[in-house]
């Protein structure tokens, strides 16, 4: 495994996202998830690269703890969060966009969306500029509108599955207009132009579908990890039968992600303290496009399908993993007791990817 | 001494009786005299009788002998008679023929003329005759002298050509000719039908100037022609593979050889083009043979496979004594190789089948609530062992004694064969077994719906395998082929840790999976406990299940796995009770929970991975929540009543407790003002029978 840098945080996490809109620094957005609400913060991590070490700014969070943190697609400073305030009676929960606020250290509340119940999971999608956000209970996924202040679309009943929902994440094809969904042990995806139900795999996991991820090269595939510890691929078209199972994990696995264009690549974290990268080389569009060339792949040592690195620093359940925007081979990943890790995909594993 | 002697003897002719008597007085006494005398009498007597039959024996001889002589002279007389009128006769018949000379001796030159006009006729009715003899030959199977006749024929009547008659004889007399050399033909071209007769008839052709060229391309061409016939007729009748090659060396192998010989005989400076023809019909036998052999699709007929493989070399190697030049031995011995090679797949793939049955069956009796687990485990080893020991038993039949290709060199067959034998065969199938035991890991299809304990039954027959079985099929098989580890096998170890990393994958896919199924009883009553309405009074029913659960666990692997259930069931850990303050320092110098670690084949082992599964899903479903003041009273109620009933089951019950402990203190992070039960009541309320809790109770104690 190659070198990895650590920042440990004295509060619980459980959200982090990677700043899409910087493409020059390898940079994360953490909230911290503590339900004593002064100690909430957003935290900004970001690599220095002469000192090959990690950086943190951290920002106040006002608004209670932090239950899932979105980085605008475009504006670096603009960012979003699911926020928690349970110092009232029942507490008060908002969907609130913030600005950064570098010099004050302060977060600049840009709009405020209330909302009823307690909310979970905020997806930002950039070509619609819309979110996604959910009420875990009472299966019911908000679409909002992001443009100016965050405004209710739609309200998409899921109700008829029975089981919690964990987690939302938008396709990257189909112009923003497809929702992937885990609720219960299926994972659903959802056409948000006519609120249907495009296709459901059932039982994907066997008492909990944790996090759904799209393949960002082939439209068709997705992948989706449970609490079976299991990450499985499956075909849209065929939804019955995994097209392969990889079991990096040995308890519940909380978050799934493609690399962003290696799509071999998938990046999991689970409570078992672990990060995994694992290799899917099988039924990822490079297989498919090696098949025209075979004579060539011979002569470059292929990866093979399964566990390509294990990341075992961690100390506490990893909630949270992503691929850096700004540096393809770099991937972060936090757990529970305030610990972010950055590593990369080591020197070996690169290689065989781009075939050198 | 002799005159002395011949004096005395009575028979000699100068006895000398006053001697004799002298000697006698002399010599003998007065009883020896008389005794003498007696004799002498007898003697004399005896010589008298003798003499009365002798003369009565020859007298009748005589008597005989007269009579005789008396019947002679009677037929003497009668001879002389006849004597007499055949000399009167004898003159009569001289006088006779004087008189005829005269007659005759004019007529002479007539009669010869007539002989001589007689033996013309003759040969010109020989001559019309000729067809009607020429075709009784023909009918008789004589035709060279059907040949015979007709050319003689032909020379001698050529300078009678312009008769009619003899014209038309002639002319029938070809066409039989004709008939005869085409029938000669025909049996040039059915060269099966034996050498003899096929010779016979290339000699004949050849005599009546046919041309040899065109006489040895008929016979090529028609050896190929009824070779091809058998082939098709072989590739349309037959039952099995055995059948196939019995009915070739019965049909099409002694043709061969016979047209063979024949042609070798009578073209010796041919032989090239006969064995173009001959290879490439053998060529065609050999593709049909390769085709039947190889789709042999049943592991059991490996003896019948082997027999016919035996018959078929057998063949082949005489054919290449019998014809030289035709050595498909080669080609045979490939074929034994790729048979060989296929046999062994087919048994590869009978041992996954019955693996797979077998694993079918561990499923159905579980689903049917079977509970001797060792007895399931053991089964599925003893298939394992049962199937390899079954396909190896049918591989030694290729080697065996009476099976000639047995005795080839080693390098051409047994050799490559019993390297097969064994990493095709053998550690292919562990190869099997390990894929089969991956299937399950990874839940292919409707393998992830199985019950847990078909993985546990599966992980712990692999570790018995790994224990002893594995090891002595490797040994029984390098014994039964007489391997030697120089030959580039695969090491044993390399096979064994393999079948062992299976089993520990298998082991662990099980503790998570039953964990899983365990865990969620406890999470499913995680919901419910957000915001009690009051301090609780009792442990949660689902936590009591879960231990019950885990106890009924406990006692499966304990059945499974032998060793002592629950050695410390009555021993409470008597650990200081948590308090806020301690739960928040406590994390912090908590231990990291590995559920990585390696799981051995025990109870207590297995039991420790379950319970940190159940633990974990425990934690994660507490932190998903906010609680009220009484919500996490209870989380602490429960966390006290499973760390004092699991840490007993567990073989290192820090994890329990550390584990308990983070579930408490994520509970108090999940709480806005937390307050912990006091300790003493902590205990009351966790000892009290499950049945009988009155609501009064809590508050009588002022709670």
């Amino acid at each position: 495994m190659s070198e990895c840098l650590m920042f440990g945080m004295d509060c619980e996490a459980r959200c982090m996202v990677s700043v899409a809109a910087d493409e020059e620094n390898v940079c994360f957005l953490v909230g911290t998830n503590n339900i004593k609400n002064d100690n909430n913060q957003v935290n900004k991590l970001y690599m220095d690269q002469e000192a090959q070490r990690l950086m943190s700014k951290s920002f106040r969070h006002p608004a209670g703890e932090v239950r899932a943190i979105a980085a605008h697609p475009s504006k670096a400073n603009i960012l979003a969060t699911c926020t928690a305030d349970f110092s009232s009676l029942g507490g008060s929960h908002s969907i609130t966009v913030w600005n950064i606020e570098e010099d004050k250290r302060t977060l600049e509340t840009v709009a405020r969306h209330p909302c009823d119940s307690i909310m979970h999971c905020l997806e930002w999608e950039s070509s619609s500029n819309r979110a996604a956000t959910m009420t875990p209970f009472t299966p019911l996924v908000h679409l909002l509108d992001m443009h100016d202040e965050p405004q209710l679309i739609q309200k998409i009943d899921i109700s008829r599955e029975d089981g919690e929902l964990f987690s939302a994440r938008w396709s990257p094809h189909y112009d923003g207009n497809m929702l992937g969904v885990t609720v219960g042990r299926s994972a659903i995806c959802m056409d948000t132009r006519t609120a249907n139900e495009h296709l459901r795999v059932p039982n994907a996991h066997s008492h909990r579908a944790i996090s759904i991820d799209f393949n960002p090269n082939l439209q068709h595939v997705i992948a989706t990890c449970g609490d079976d510890g299991y990450v499985r691929i499956w075909d849209t078209r065929s939804p019955t039968e995994a097209l392969m199972s990889l079991h990096p994990h040995a308890h519940w696995v909380w978050q799934v992600r493609f690399h962003p264009v290696h799509d071999q690549l998938l990046l999991t974290g689970g409570s078992d303290a672990c990060v995994v990268l694992s290799c899917a080389q099988s039924v990822s569009s490079e297989q498919i496009e090696e098949e025209d060339d075979e004579d060539e792949v011979e002569m470059v040592e292929k990866l093979q399908d399964g566990q390509l690195e294990r990341i075992d620093e961690h100390e506490d359940s990893v909630y949270s993993c992503a691929w850096s925007a700004a540096d393809p081979w770099s991937f972060a990943s936090l757990s529970y007791d305030g610990r972010m890790i950055l590593s990369n995909v080591s020197r070996k594993h690169k290689y065989a990817l781009m075939q050198l | 001494m002799s005159s002395v002697t011949s004096i005395l003897d009575i028979t000699q002719p100068d006895f000398d009786v006053e001697a004799y008597v002298v000697k006698l007085l002399k010599g003998k006494s007065l009883d020896g005299l008389v005794k003498e005398e007696e004799e002498m009498v007898s003697a004399v007597r005896r010589l008298d009788s003798d003499v009365h039959q002798i003369v009565y024996e020859n007298y009748n001889k005589f008597l005989t002998a007269t009579s005789t002589v008396r019947k002679i002279q009677d037929e003497f007389t009668q001879l002389d008679s006849e004597m007499k009128s055949l000399s009167q006769s004898m003159t009569k018949i001289s006088t006779l023929i004087g008189n005829l000379g005269g007659v005759i001796g004019e007529k002479r030159d007539d009669i010869l003329q007539l002989g001589s006009s007689y033996k013309v006729v003759n040969s010109l009715k020989h001559i019309f005759d000729l067809p009607q003899v020429l075709q009784g030959e023909f009918d008789e199977g004589n035709y060279g002298e059907v040949l015979r006749m007709y050319k003689m024929a032909e020379e001698s009547l050529d300078e009678y050509k312009e008769v009619a008659t003899v014209q038309s004889v002639l002319e029938k007399s070809k066409k039989i000719y004709d008939i005869t050399e085409n029938h000669l033909m025909e049996q040039l071209r059915n060269p099966a039908s034996g050498t003899e007769f096929v010779s016979e008839a290339v000699d004949l052709l050849l005599t009546i100037g046919r041309d040899k060229e065109e006489v040895q391309t008929v016979l090529l061409t028609c050896s190929e022609q009824s070779l091809r016939k058998d082939l098709k007729y072989l590739e349309e009748n037959y039952s099995d593979v055995l059948d196939l090659v019995e009915r070739a060396s019965e049909t099409f192998i002694p043709n061969l050889t016979l047209i063979a010989t024949t042609h070798d005989r009578l073209f010796e400076e041919k032989r090239k083009e006969l064995l173009e023809v001959l290879q490439s019909e053998m060529n065609s036998l050999h593709f049909l043979v390769s085709k039947v052999f190889l789709s042999s699709s049943d592991a059991k007929d490996c003896s019948i496979v082997v027999r016919a493989l035996d018959r078929y070399f057998r063949k082949i190697s005489t054919c290449r004594h019998v014809i030289p030049g035709l050595d498909f031995l080669p080609l045979a011995i490939e074929l034994i190789n790729k048979v060989s090679t296929h046999e062994i797949d087919l048994s590869l793939t009978r041992i996954k089948e019955e693996l797979k049955n077998s694993l079918n069956e561990i499923r159905k009796a579980l689903v049917n609530d079977e509970k001797d687990l060792p007895g399931l485990a053991n089964k599925l080893e003893q298939v394992f062992v049962h199937q390899v020991k079954t396909a190896l038993a049918n591989l030694l039949l290729f080697t065996a004694s009476d099976v000639t290709f047995a005795n080839l060199p080693p390098d051409e067959f047994s050799r490559s064969f019993a390297l097969n034998a064994h990493e095709r065969l053998l550690v292919q199938a562990f190869h099997r077994l390990t894929d089969l035991a991956d299937e399950y890991e990874t839940g292919v299809g409707e393998i992830r719906f199985v019950d847990p304990r078909v993985l546990l039954v599966f992980g712990v027959s692999l570790q018995h395998l790994t224990n002893k079985s594995a090891t002595y099929l490797l040994n029984l098989c390098r014994e039964q082929f007489s391997l030697t580890p120089r030959e580039g096998l695969t090491d044993i170890t390399v096979v064994t840790s393999e079948v062992k990393s299976r089993a520990q994958k298998l082991v662990r896919c099980y503790a998570e999976k039953t964990g899983l199924a365990l865990g969620e009883t406890l999470v499913k009553g995680c919901t419910m406990l957000v915001e009690p309405s009051a301090t609780p009074n009792s442990v949660r029913a689902s936590v009591r299940r879960l231990v019950e659960e885990m106890n009924t666990c406990d006692g499966e692997l304990t059945m499974l796995l032998g060793g002592e259930a629950k050695p410390k069931d009555t021993k409470i850990s008597r650990r200081p009770i948590t308090t806020a303050l301690d739960a928040a320092r406590d994390s912090l110098w908590c231990e990291r929970i590995d559920f990585h670690l390696q799981i051995h084949f025990n109870r207590s082992s297995i039991i420790t991975a379950i319970v940190k599964v159940v633990l974990k899903i425990f934690i994660e479903s507490i932190r998903l929540q906010t609680y009220s003041k009484f919500g996490v009273e209870q989380v602490q109620v429960d966390c006290y009543y499973m760390q004092r009933c699991l840490a007993a089951m567990v073989s290192d019950e820090v994890v329990v407790n550390s584990m308990v402990d983070q579930a408490l203190s994520s509970a108090l992070k999940r709480c806005q003002d937390p307050v912990l039960v006091h300790p003493s009541r902590l205990v009351q309320l966790c000892e009290q029978p499950f049945a009988n809790r009155p609501n009064s109770q809590a508050s009588s104690l002022g709670y």
